[in-house]
């Protein structure tokens, strides 16, 4: 059985990019310059969030004799995901920023 | 092929099992190059990163092909040579390290295993001292790429449909017959090959992988199933005897040695040795005559690589 963990911090960022514009299709090469990830971490992450189905893709044909060029977005439940995240992110900042323990 | 004989030489082998290893490395060279003609013409003029990731995104099991076509389909648009091979690289370090979907779990026992021998080899060479000579650092090095070399295989190699199972079973043979051959003593883990007596050496090194290819074949219905499960039999019971020759080897404080030698010494010399006979001789011994004889069972059954050839 699968374990269900949360998402790592480099997750998240490549969701939030993506929620940034949710219609727009989006390369792989340009999310992970947008993020600042090196590909061998990129395309992991992707996967997962496709085998969770949280990632639409689809294939753009290439000119002739090029290979096709995959594309990325989120998919309805991922936007709904990342908006649970930034609640939930505000509701934990909440008592610390009372403390005074937010880091700026 | 050659490093194959060196280690064999270094480990004890005598002439005659160097020229069986010959003649069957031969056979092999020739069933190769009969199956492998060359036909991708698509591939000259590709640059290196292109063709490093194609060679990595054949290693992506059937399921995830897809995601490799998306990786050479960006490296494709990528301008630049050091953007492309950063990305080439990158690449090639998620394919090989993502770890199989539906073998998690001889992938984790296999870690735990490398992880005993860690902990066994971390223990002695703190036991015995060894940190003080700079060669025993050196061996500490080559020790932890052989081992990480080892696991990044057994991954690569478990995401293979129908080959998790056939090699795995057939490292628990081959481990079960290397640790039969040392009679289940601590000397005889440490020095298998010499335990029982001049046949013990083309037993284990031909005669093993031998078995472990044909039945590799048979059972999996093609060559390169029985190629696959000869290289996943080779590694993994290769990290399996490494764990249980660094318990011997802390245990009798390294065996018997030469006079003038200390403790710390012999403990050096012997997780050396074990650790190149079994991480090094043992998986190249199996893979290599394994793959001749998966082969060779492939031809001989179906007249071809196989009915099942991916």
């Amino acid at each position: 059985m699968a374990r269900s963990r949360g998402p790592s911090p480099q997750a998240i960022r490549v969701l939030r990019a993506l929620a940034a514009d949710p219609a727009r299709w989006r390369y792989g090469y340009d999310l992970a310059t947008e993020v600042h990830l090196k590909s061998g971490s990129l395309y992991p992450i992707l996967i997962r969030l496709a085998d969770r189905e949280l990632l639409e893709t689809s294939w753009e044909p290439g000119p002739p004799g090029r290979p096709p060029r995959h594309l990325y977005r989120l998919t309805p439940t991922a936007r709904e995901y990342v908006a649970a995240l930034d609640v939930a992110r505000a509701e934990r900042s909440v008592p610390r920023r009372r403390l005074g323990l937010s880091g700026a | 092929m050659p490093s194959v004989l060196a280690i064999l030489l270094v480990v004890g082998a005598g002439p005659v099992l160097v020229l069986a290893i010959l003649l069957l490395g031969g056979v092999g060279v020739v069933l190769w190059s009969r199956e492998h003609a060359p036909q991708d013409t698509l591939m000259v003029g590709r640059d290196v990163p292109v063709r490093l990731l194609q060679w990595a995104v054949g290693l992506l099991p059937a399921d995830r092909v897809g995601w490799g076509q998306a990786m050479l389909g960006e490296l494709d648009r990528i301008e630049g040579r050091s953007d492309r091979w950063r990305f080439a690289l990158g690449c090639m370090a998620g394919v090989v390290l993502l770890p199989p979907s539906d073998a998690v779990g001889p992938l984790a026992a296999l870690v735990a295993v490398a992880l005993g021998s860690a902990v066994v080899f971390g223990f002695g060479f703190v036991h015995f001292g060894l940190a003080t000579s700079p060669w025993n650092w050196v061996m500490l090095a080559i020790l932890v790429a052989l081992v990480m070399g080892s696991i990044v295989a057994v991954s690569v190699l478990l995401r293979r449909p129908g080959v998790a199972r056939l090699g795995l079973v057939g490292g628990l043979f081959v481990a079960a017959t290397w640790l039969a051959f040392s009679g289940f003593t601590f000397a005889g883990i440490i020095s298998p090959i010499d335990s029982v007596g001049a046949w013990s050496n083309p037993a284990l090194f031909i005669g093993v992988p031998l078995v472990v290819g044909v039945l590799g074949a048979w059972r999996g219905r093609s060559a390169s199933v029985g190629r696959r499960a000869a290289r996943l039999a080779g590694v993994s019971a290769g990290l399996a005897m490494f764990f249980v020759s660094t318990i011997a080897v802390v245990a009798i404080d390294g065996g018997p040695r030469d006079p003038g030698v200390g403790v710390a010494g012999g403990v050096s010399e012997a997780f050396f040795n074990v650790a190149m006979l079994f991480l090094v001789s043992l998986p190249l011994a199996t893979a290599t005559i394994g793959w001749v004889a998966a082969t060779a069972t492939a031809r001989f059954r179906y007249g071809g690589p196989g009915p099942t050839e991916p």
